[in-house]
């Protein structure tokens, strides 16, 4: 076995809930996206629903093969042919990971750090996240078990600070275009999510394994909680056209909190939270490629190739794009919701299928 | 022993990045920026933009009494001139020993030239530079930007701070408009609705020679050019309509001696617009509820009793009535701009009709009907029942 800790079904809880959690808070990148008006939050609570029925897959998976990680269960699945395919998990989380530390330098460099290089931190949030995942999986969840409280709760208090300042006229009409586009938005925020393929990963450090299917329902709960009150206050704030024209929508929102004439400018604030959330979120993703990475290459301990892995993303995230303009492009709706169904959906059900068909099982 | 290394050395690597960042801005390296003024520079197709710089030493004493000697301010005022805002800012520095650090700026005036040419262009500046706040108040000047910001204020060593106090202030009158950049993008981008902003202008004592600054009222906009003001009464007009009167004062005759004044204060007003569409006719529903106190009277006669008050929440009525009609005739049959969000209203109700409105709906909006409903409800009469009389 790669890893010998084990987590709580808590504590994957949290740690899934930031990864999904901690982009969106800043980027809110579905302001550009169907249904492409006031209705987003109505799209952001169907989400729930959907994301359901797009991890199915996965989870059968992960289920049928419990006791084994990803790599392990597609070898047994489809034999040696099954080593290019786990390449391309592995391949997934690595390009995963440079591009949350690339979004993790742009906004940095965009907001309080104009002048500085963004070289400066992508390196040294990757090294930082490299001993991290050296420490191995317990830390992380440890880490993010007391920070993710934190974080969900400066949330829910930029939602209380700025509620006076909504104009909820901004929100109607309600369904102006009929349901079809706001489904067509609620797929699309599922689509985004990849945390099936961490529950195939970690499925077998999960405590217990029988309380997983809450957890998921209770994971997308909260996604789809935080979700729609960020569209509501995003846009009452500022009007669905100005919303859609911000960089950050959500950091935006902190920047025109002012209670009195003293409660205000807290934006550095939720900069320090984001940047703490952004750490785990790269470190689990991080911590992710290199696990796929070992197993793939059938080494005994993962540590040996974490810098080596570390420094493939650091400079895999400078090369990823020029600008963030064309980051966005790849991030946006159009690219990324159909390069995540990919894997999240399409291989999982196929593999899921010759499964099946093939009988193929594993007795424990 | 190799322990005891190892820490030392993880507390030197760590203390490394305490010592400082790497763009540090220390306070007296920077020129903090209390409001920007904005004008059409005598240079073609210039910007001439002027800067309120606050002068730290002036910071000591601002609020003491022992404040400095009057006539001298707190301030440092720059103009400086370029293509684009951020050049006119970046040229300042040729003037100010200092770069300039605007997040503190809280005031953004806008002369009136420039104001109808259209103010778009500046738009994107206020929004796309991470140091721009968007709760920057907007204010539109009378004349040049630049005599605004350049302005002294007797009370205060900053006059910028001058400015926004008397935003907040300006609650109790509900004769002047309270706009942010934010507010002022919101109305500007959403269809069915026009930017407005507060007008400022300098108000010349004729004793003492002294000028002042003073509101007067709001600037309307058109798309994103000035089209003209509203003054102090068309302008309580249109907080009436956008439900945004907090407080003021009424005059009304008194109904027992029609030479002499009642004033009644508004102790709190809502609005609501409801437009209703019937076979192409677009008409629209003005309601304004507003609750008053009988505050002052000149007249020597009797108003406590039910129907005097009765009489006087009519005439209330009327002001009310009269005031949102000089409004209306202004904006919305003059000037053909919907600064009442009357479209924003259509979209909300009748989200297919408008789609085909849209487009010309600022030609429409002459043709809307609206309607007036005013209900002015008088709570109470102060401290005293019946005026004292002189024998």
């Amino acid at each position: 076995m790669l890893e010998n800790g084990k987590i709580s079904n808590k504590q994957m809880i949290l740690i899934f809930v930031i990864c999904r959690l901690m982009l969106t808070m800043a980027y809110l990148p579905y302001v550009n996206s169907p249904p492409w008006n006031q209705d987003l939050w109505i799209s952001a609570i169907l989400s729930f629903p959907l994301h359901i029925i797009l991890i199915l897959p996965v989870y059968a998976l992960a289920m049928r093969f419990s006791k084994l990680s990803l790599i392990q269960s597609i070898e047994v699945i489809l034999g040696p042919c099954g080593k290019i395919l786990g390449a391309m998990y592995v391949w997934f989380f690595l390009h995963r990971t440079s591009i949350i530390l690339r979004e993790l330098g742009e906004f940095l460099t965009a907001v309080p750090y104009p002048e500085t290089p963004i070289i400066v931190f992508i390196a040294v949030t990757a090294l930082f996240a490299a001993y991290a995942v050296y420490q191995g999986l317990e830390t992380i969840c440890t880490l993010g078990e007391i920070i993710a409280p934190v974080i969900l709760a400066s949330v829910v208090l930029v939602f209380v600070m700025i509620a006076k300042d909504l104009d909820l006229s901004n929100l109607q009409p309600v369904l102006e275009d009929g349901l079809a586009p706001v489904l067509y938005g609620a797929f699309v925020i599922a689509a985004r999510t990849t945390l099936g393929l961490f529950l195939w990963i970690l499925i077998p450090f999960i405590n217990e394994s029988g309380k997983i299917r809450n957890s998921l329902l209770i994971i997308f709960l909260i996604f789809a909680l935080h979700l729609s009150p960020s569209a509501i206050v995003t846009i009452g704030v500022f009007g669905l056209e100005q919303a859609k024209s911000l960089d950050f929508p959500f950091f935006h929102v902190v920047r025109m909190i002012s209670i009195g004439d003293f409660l205000e400018r807290i934006d550095a604030l939720f900069v320090g939270f984001w940047v703490i959330g952004m750490f785990i979120d790269i470190s689990t993703h991080y911590y992710l490629a290199v696990l796929t990475g070992a197993d793939l290459l059938k080494l005994k301990d993962y540590r040996p190739i974490v810098l080596a892995m570390g420094t493939v993303m650091v400079s895999l995230s400078m090369f990823l794009a020029d600008s963030m303009v064309d980051l966005n492009e790849f991030l946006s709706y159009k690219t990324l919701t159909w390069y995540n169904l990919l894997f999240t959906f399409a291989i999982p059900l196929l593999l899921l299928l010759v499964a099946v068909v093939g009988k193929k099982r594993v007795d424990y | 022993m190799k322990k005891l290394g190892l820490i030392f050395l993880a507390i030197t690597i760590m203390a490394a990045p305490l010592i400082g960042c790497w763009s540090r801005r220390e306070l007296d390296t920077l020129s903090i920026i209390s409001a920007i003024g904005i004008d059409k520079s005598e240079e073609d197709g210039k910007l001439s933009v002027t800067f309120q710089i606050i002068k730290p030493s002036a910071l000591k004493g601002s609020s003491s009494s022992e404040a400095a000697p009057s006539g001298s301010t707190g301030v440092l005022v720059l103009t400086s001139t370029g293509y684009t805002i951020i050049d006119a800012a970046r040229n300042a520095t040729m003037q100010s020993d200092r770069k300039l650090f605007f997040p503190q700026n809280k005031v953004i005036v806008v002369g009136e030239e420039l104001a109808r040419e259209g103010i778009n262009p500046l738009l994107d500046f206020l929004n796309r530079d991470p140091e721009q706040r968007r709760s920057s108040w907007l204010l539109v000047a009378k004349g040049k930007a630049h005599d605004i910001i350049n302005a002294k204020h007797e009370q205060v060593n900053i006059p910028a701070e001058a400015i926004v106090n008397m935003i907040k202030s300006s609650s109790n009158t509900s004769t002047a408009v309270k706009v942010d950049i934010n507010e002022f993008i919101k109305n500007l981008t959403n269809p069915g609705s026009d930017p407005i902003a507060c007008r400022i202008e300098m108000i010349q004592d004729d004793k003492t020679k002294n000028q002042k600054m003073r509101f007067t009222g709001t600037s309307v906009f058109k798309r994103d050019k000035l089209i003209g003001f509203l003054d102090q009464y068309e302008t309580r007009g249109l907080n009436w309509v956008l439900g945004k009167v907090v407080s003021g004062i009424i005059l009304v005759k008194s109904p027992l001696d029609e030479n002499k004044d009642v004033a009644l204060e508004i102790i709190r007003a809502r609005s609501k617009i409801t437009p209703e569409i019937l076979n192409n006719d677009i008409k629209t529903i003005v309601e304004v509820d507003a609750e008053g106190n009988l505050a002052e009277q000149l007249s020597e006669v009797t108003l406590t009793n039910s129907e005097m008050f009765k009489k006087l929440e009519q005439r209330m009525a009327q002001v009310i009535k009269d005031e949102i009609q000089l409004v209306l005739e202004k904006a919305q049959k003059e000037w053909g701009v919907d600064i009442f969000g009357f479209g924003k209203a259509v979209h909300r109700k009748y989200p297919q009709v408008w789609k085909k409105l849209q487009s010309n709906w600022r030609e429409l909006l002459s043709e809307v009907n609206v309607e007036i409903k005013v209900k002015a409800k008088i709570r109470s009469s102060g401290l005293s029942t019946i005026p004292t009389g002189v024998r």
